[in-house]
């Protein structure tokens, strides 16, 4: 592993940049844009990955606290997931229909999801959030559709954190509330009373730029409660966090029950794969509503989602990944302090997110995850980390090494 | 995309934004020492010819920033699509700096209300928008600026809470829709894609891109 002597710099990632600026429109978009992250101060292009670490285009190694934004749920490159998905692509990816392998996943996600009686496939999350939400209106006849200010589900019209494109028309039935608001919630209910098709909400709250919530006590019984009585259907929007805190959905975790629940990001350990499972009472309006794309049926992804599925179950990865966040976490807090810094660390063990108290313009922040990457350790300033089952004992005491470093780095700025 | 105007705040953003920039351009003007001295016209709608000049170019960004930022309080106090972007905003200070020209404003976000001001903010910044080089700035005023790839590059410099910037970048973009700024036309067809004529010759890639 890449110590700090070792460091190699980010110039091969700069250069990759400048070419693509001039044949890419923002050079690299979306949530890997350098623009939220450290610009000129991190790796901008990866080359490979192995476990629970990955290296740059420069050659720089980095124990992986992102995960690919989640994806890599086992880790990188998984043994068992790659050769399930290797002699899929010897027998054919894509072809004139979809394969067992689409019959077999949801089975298999039908008997692991407790409130799922059926499911469907897409590729990103975005595919499904977005048709979940059209399943509902279909379901209920009904146009509005409520959501958590902040929340993220996706990069579609109605939901995009973006502005570019976007018309008043396409957001026009879409109303938000606080997280943990339940009045707020109960009152945009009231206003809208018999219009309401859906609520969408993550089981927990992850904005970028703060800390994550989890549910207040009370929270989501009350969601669910309302929406029960006034017939809206709940969605769960597990994207981000499926499958690394319960293997039967985050749901469980949190004790409550959506009506349909949407998966993506780890389900493939990095296949491109997404899922939307339902109970049988939305399974006919779910079947009036057109679900397409040219690779969603694609046999690969579908075949490295079984066997990650199988992997985590048999290790018990939930278990594993709560255990190594917990020591991540206790770890960083403890260095922190020794270097009289106080730190705010939230969300669930294994989608951590630590930030400085007081630290309003988040300049600690990014001198910290600045720092570490310098030292072979990838840590995101504004947006949730992810563990995965790869992260052993040893990369986190190398972690703890350079956060100590890292955090001197931070003292020393004021 | 342009959004509906109101001509009501059109009305205002003329009167507390744009004269304001006129009166500006005027003894900006009188105080550069450029031959023949730029007037109005030239500091405020400069022609492609007229930024030539590093005098017109330079006293051009500099206004051009200040009348969006003073619009843009105006924006947040008047106008419905401006409202609509600071709701989502966190509030806070932004600082936004072109040292080259010495250009160094501040607005404050709170409550969906903007206020702004020169030098120094009331507070810490939260955000700070820096431009290292004034023609980066230009370029952005003009719109003609791929800003994610600025910043990725360096040449444009936004630092703490990117929400802020960006919900007030789409609030400062908003002028345009007000005030256009004339757009060059169409690009010509790419040469490789026009029906009878040769391939032309290509620079080599930097590296094989395959």
């Amino acid at each position: 592993m890449s110590g700090p002597a070792e460091h190699k710099g980010y110039a091969e990632s700069r250069r990759l940049f400048a070419r693509a600026s001039r044949v890419t429109p923002g050079g690299i978009y979306g949530h890997t844009s350098p623009v939220v992250a450290v610009p000129g101060d991190f790796p901008y292009y990866a080359a490979r990955g192995e476990g629970g670490r990955y290296w740059d285009a420069d050659g720089n190694e980095f124990i992986d606290f992102m995960c690919a934004y989640g994806p890599m749920v086992l880790g990188h490159h998984h043994p068992e997931v790659e050769a399930a998905a290797e002699k899929q692509r010897r027998a054919g990816d894509c072809f004139n229909h979809p394969t067992e392998a689409m019959v077999e996943l949801a089975e298999r996600l039908v008997a692991l999801v407790e409130i799922a009686d059926w499911a469907v496939f897409g590729k990103n999350g975005a595919d499904m959030t977005t048709w979940a939400g059209q399943v509902a209106r279909e379901f209920t006849g009904r146009k509005k559709i409520l959501k958590v200010r902040q929340g993220y589900h996706g990069s579609h019209a109605w939901c995009s954190p973006g502005h570019g494109g976007i018309i008043a028309e396409d957001r026009a039935h879409i109303h938000s509330f606080a997280w943990n608001d339940l009045d707020e919630f109960r009152d945009l209910v009231r206003r809208h009373r018999g219009q309401v098709a859906a609520l969408i909400a993550s089981p927990y709250h992850h904005p970028t730029f703060g800390d994550s919530a989890l549910p207040a006590p009370g929270f989501w019984a009350g969601v669910q409660e309302t929406c029960r009585h006034e017939g809206i259907v709940l969605i769960g929007d597990d994207v981000r966090a499926g499958f690394r805190l319960h293997l039967g959905g985050s749901h469980r975790h949190f004790g409550f029950e959506p009506d349909l629940v949407c998966f993506s990001k780890a389900l493939g350990n990095g296949h491109a794969i997404s899922a939307t499972l339902g109970r049988a009472e939305l399974k006919v309006a779910a079947s009036r509503v057109f679900l397409t794309g040219s690779f969603w049926h694609s046999a690969v992804a579908m075949r490295a989602a079984l066997a990650t599925l199988a992997v985590l179950e048999r290790d018990d990865g939930i278990g594993q990944m709560r255990q190594t966040g917990e020591k991540l976490r206790a770890g960083l807090q403890a260095r922190a302090q020794r270097h009289g810094l106080e730190v705010v660390c939230s969300g669930p063990p294994a989608l951590p997110f630590m930030r400085f108290a007081g630290d309003t313009d988040w300049r600690r922040q990014r001198t910290f995850c600045a720092d570490i990457a310098r030292r072979g350790v990838f840590f995101h300033p504004h947006h949730n980390w992810f563990v995965c089952t790869a992260h052993t004992d040893a990369d986190l005491a190398t972690t703890f090494d350079a956060a100590d470093a890292a955090f001197a780095a931070v003292k020393a700025l004021g | 995309m342009r959004k509906p105007t109101h001509p009501t705040v059109y009305l205002r953003l003329l009167a507390g934004a744009v004269l304001p920039a006129f009166r500006d351009a005027a003894t900006l003007g009188r105080a550069l020492d450029g031959r023949p001295r730029p007037g109005w016209r030239e500091l405020l709608l400069p022609r492609a010819d007229d930024l030539q000049s590093e005098a017109v170019a330079r006293g051009h960004t500099g206004l051009g920033f200040g009348m969006a930022l003073r619009g843009a309080a105006i924006l947040a106090a008047r106008d419905s699509v401006a409202q609509a972007v600071l709701a989502s905003a966190p509030d806070g200070v932004a600082r936004f700096q072109i040292p080259e020209i010495g250009f160094d404003r501040w607005l404050e976000l709170t409550a969906g209300g903007l206020r702004g001001g020169r030098g120094t903010p009331p507070g810490a910044a939260d955000v700070t928008v820096c431009f290292p080089r004034y023609r980066t700035a230009l370029a952005a005023l003009r719109q003609e600026l791929d800003t994610m790839a600025a910043i990725g590059a360096g040449e444009l410099v936004v630092t703490g809470v990117i929400p802020l910037a960006d919900r007030l970048n789409v609030v400062l973009e908003r002028m345009a829709d007000y005030f256009p700024i004339p757009k060059a036309g169409p690009p010509p067809p790419h040469p490789a894609r026009q029906p009878g004529r040769a391939q032309p010759e290509r620079a080599a890639p930097v590296a094989p891109s395959k």
